[in-house]
């Protein structure tokens, strides 16, 4: 069962440690979550996990590559972190997966569309909760209607508050009824699109229930674009949202989020995030290069270091750079292989050249969130938030 | 360059000056299998010898530390692929490809030859060398073998092959003989050219398709020049298997004993372990690699396609008498969940596919130390063929080296 103790709020970030009892693991929060595709962390073996400093020990994963494989599981019998062999992790499962965008309107009364490999699946509670229980996660999100944006009606976005909270409390009571499921904890999804007056409705109604966790959804449909989406744009809907919740449960925020946009949602407090943005980046042949050491002692006037916070290993200006793809970076990657060689990688579709790019980025992520961390121990939040703000406001160099 | 020649030196035998030395430890008594410990600039090597094909200059989806840890020592890349992308000029400037892919041990290039032949669609031979259309530009090039050898100087690898005029092993009639006669001129030009005998071993082919008397021919001409060790080649092709093995036998037949024997595009198990019986030292070939990439498991007594329904509900993993991280983790039936469809499928099999054909060659080696290989080759044949419907070739081959299946 998932322990949140609050220890500190500092600029409205919160400083917490998170606990499980089974496997006996402690963490400090705001913290990120270890991606996986299909029960396997993208690109990378289980030998060269120990190649991955700051390795989550909380492995988030989504149902969509899973759902078809569910009864195969359920047939062998041991939950799906054994099947995965990822007993040493605590496993989240959640419906829907960030790093691919939920088509629109594929949700009714019958149930909530997840696709996978072989098309579209929809279910409802009851299905939800027979995969759940089948796959035996240590923590797990209830299922529930998340597909509003900007654009939905009022009558859609009160469907989908409504809709998740009966969804939340069949889900609840069919854990209550699993023997497998007695020391899961259970996440409550919030929903209400961009309605204030919905959020709050969600929040409260949610915090009524015995929930472990909550999950603050319904924002937006998921998928790479939204990288490009602003916390800001959601400040007063999480604000609001957020009041209603007590403070000894963390507080999910799932999405493809840049270190900026964490920083914010961590302001407004948030606890929990996701690492498909590295995977995101990954795929798109590109490393991260956004500075974690020297901004302390950065003035506000000085420059930073880069113009973004990644790079195109594709570029040809890597052809024969024969230095490591980020300078000082401390992971395998780099401490090994040149840009030269990873730009070799990727220019003749080898597999290692993702494979080196993506222990990079998860590297350089999890790092990311032991120096916010710190900073935030430090009373440094606004300068990291500036750095970054400094970052992101340079004009974008053609990749 | 001085600093690289020197590293290459300190690691070379320091009893003699020679890049490579071959010493062989054991003989089967029956059979013509031996083990040996060649000793090459980056590592040392245990014969007989299993090579995987890093052709663009990694294995696929593993990284060096990976195949380290598989007890890899010693690898193939494709001199035509590096020297297109990225380029030998570019290895160069890397101080050759051990140093760009990070690759401590032993590595062999092959002529580029071969590829340029089978993959380029208007590559002709002619004397000078195979004139082929560049792949980007279109534009007419040249492979002597004076630039093959100039190539794989740049790779640097500790094994490099004379450029030879390979023909399909199911070619017939004067062209097999004009080019044997060919690959002998060939090398020739290839041992002028080469500037660093001293840290890279020239290797020639013996070529003649399936006719022994050019086979003899080639190889004893071979042996004239001052080489430290002899490829059979133009034996991988879809030829019949019993003019192969009969083509395998003759050669190391005539080819000196105290000198590794290298049998190129070899191979599948089978073929290995009669390859074996048959006095090769060493193998290269894809199949092991390439298949991972399609879902398919090596095991003793065969293969497994991983994407077939079969596996959907069998817990059991690949092999459960193999030791390798992917059969210590995983069952069959998560694999067929993943296999094709993520990425990371492709590693975890090559890590089992490798650790199967390592193993292999290691039982190998200890099976003729021991000097019970005979019985080694009838256990892994009846694994194999548990109905003992052994394919003709392969009853014949090991018959000629004394071991007889039942």
């Amino acid at each position: 069962m998932m322990k949140f103790v609050l220890q500190s709020v500092r600029n409205g970030c919160r400083i917490g440690v998170l606990s499980e009892a089974c496997p006996k693991i402690e963490m400090e929060s705001p913290l990120c979550m270890l991606y996986n595709r299909a029960g396997c962390v993208p690109y990378i073996t289980h030998d060269l996990y120990e190649k991955i400093s700051g390795l989550p020990s909380v492995v988030q994963m989504p149902s969509n590559l899973l759902l078809e494989h569910s009864d195969t599981v359920r047939d062998f019998g041991a939950g799906i972190k054994k099947f995965t062999a990822m007993e040493n992790f605590i496993v989240y499962f959640h419906p829907q997966d960030s790093a691919c965008a939920v088509p629109k309107g594929y949700n009714d009364s019958l149930g909530i569309s997840i696709w996978g490999q072989g098309g579209k699946k929809k279910l409802n509670a009851e299905q939800y909760m027979d995969v759940v229980d089948a796959f035996q996660p240590d923590w797990f999100q209830a299922l529930a209607d998340s597909d509003t944006d900007q654009d939905s009606t009022k009558k859609r976005i009160r469907r989908s508050v409504e809709r998740t909270l009966e969804y939340l409390d069949q889900c609840i009571k069919r854990k209550e009824q699993s023997d497998h499921l007695k020391n899961a904890s259970i996440i409550g999804v919030l929903e209400g699109g961009h309605s204030i007056s919905d959020r709050i409705a969600s929040a409260k109604e949610t915090a009524r229930r015995p929930v472990a966790g909550f999950s603050i959804e319904g924002f937006h449909n998921f998928g790479p674009d939204t990288e490009a989406f602003k916390i800001s744009e959601i400040e007063e809907l999480l604000r609001v949202t957020i009041l209603e919740l007590p403070e000894d449960k963390p507080r999910f925020l799932s999405g493809v989020y840049n270190p900026l946009e964490i920083i914010k949602a961590v302001k407004l407090g948030c606890d929990i995030f996701e690492s498909t943005y590295p995977y995101v980046v990954t795929e798109r042949g590109c490393a991260f290069v956004f500075d974690l050491d020297t901004w302390e002692n950065k003035k506000p006037e000085d420059p930073p270091n880069t113009a973004s916070f990644e790079v195109s290993l594709k570029n040809q200006m890597f052809q024969n750079g024969f230095v490591p793809m980020l300078k000082g970076c401390t992971c395998y990657a780099c401490q090994n292989f040149t840009a030269a060689y990873i730009y070799h990688l990727l220019n003749t579709s080898e597999l290692l050249g993702s494979l080196l790019l993506m222990i990079h980025n998860f590297h350089h992520y999890f790092r990311f969130f032991e120096v916010l961390r710190r900073a935030i121990a430090a009373d440094k939040i606004i300068e990291f938030e500036e750095h970054f703000e400094r970052i992101n406001s340079q004009p974008k160099e053609a990749n | 360059m001085f600093r690289l020649i020197k590293k290459r030196m300190n690691m070379t035998d320091l009893t003699t000056e020679k890049a490579l030395t071959f010493h062989i430890k054991a003989e089967c008594s029956r059979t013509k299998a031996r083990t040996s410990v060649m000793t090459l600039p980056h590592a040392v090597v245990e014969t007989p010898v299993f090579m995987p094909v890093g052709t663009q200059g990694t294995l696929k989806g593993l990284a060096p530390q990976q195949l380290d840890d598989l007890g890899c020592r010693l690898m193939l890349g494709n001199t035509y692929h590096l020297g297109n992308r990225p380029g030998d000029n570019l290895l160069e400037e890397a101080g050759g490809l051990h140093e760009f892919m990070k690759w401590k041990h032993a590595l062999l290039t092959d002529s580029g030859g071969f590829q340029m032949v089978s993959l380029l669609a208007l590559a002709e031979i002619t004397e000078e060398g195979v004139k082929f259309q560049s792949p980007h530009d279109k534009s007419d090039m040249m492979l002597t073998p004076e630039k093959s050898i100039e190539i794989q100087n740049s790779i640097g690898a500790d094994i490099i092959m004379a450029l030879d005029d390979v023909v399909h092993s199911t070619v017939t009639g004067p062209r097999v003989e004009e080019a044997m006669y060919r690959t002998i001129r060939w090398l020739d030009r290839c041992l002028k050219a080469h500037q660093k005998s001293h840290c890279q071993n020239l290797f020639p082919i013996v070529q003649g398709g399936l006719y022994p008397e050019l086979r003899k021919k080639c190889a004893e001409e071979l042996i004239k020049r001052d080489v430290p060790g002899f490829a059979i080649g133009g034996l991988s092709g879809g030829e019949e298997k019993s003019e192969f093995w009969k083509m395998v036998t003759l050669s190391t037949e005539i080819l000196p004993k105290e000198k590794p024997r290298y049998l190129m595009g070899v191979g599948f198990a089978l073929d290995l372990v009669v390859c074996v019986a048959l006095g090769c030292d060493m193998f290269d070939c894809v199949f092991p690699t390439r298949t991972a990439r399609f879902g398919v498991a090596l095991v003793p007594t065969g293969q497994l396609q991983l994407k077939n329904k079969t596996y959907k509900r069998d817990f059991q993993p690949i092999d459960s008498s193999c030791s390798c991280s992917t059969c210590s983790r995983y069952t069959r039936a998560f694999l067929h969940t993943i296999v094709t469809q993520e990425p990371v499928s492709c590693s975890l099999l090559t890590i089992h596919n490798l650790s199967y054909q390592l193993n292999l060659m290691k039982s190998m080696r200890e099976a003729i130390t021991e000097d019970r290989f005979p019985e080694f080759v009838q256990s892994f044949m009846l694994k194999m063929f548990p109905k003992r419907n052994y394919p003709q070739w392969t009853i014949d081959a090991l018959h000629s080296v004394n071991i007889s299946l039942s």
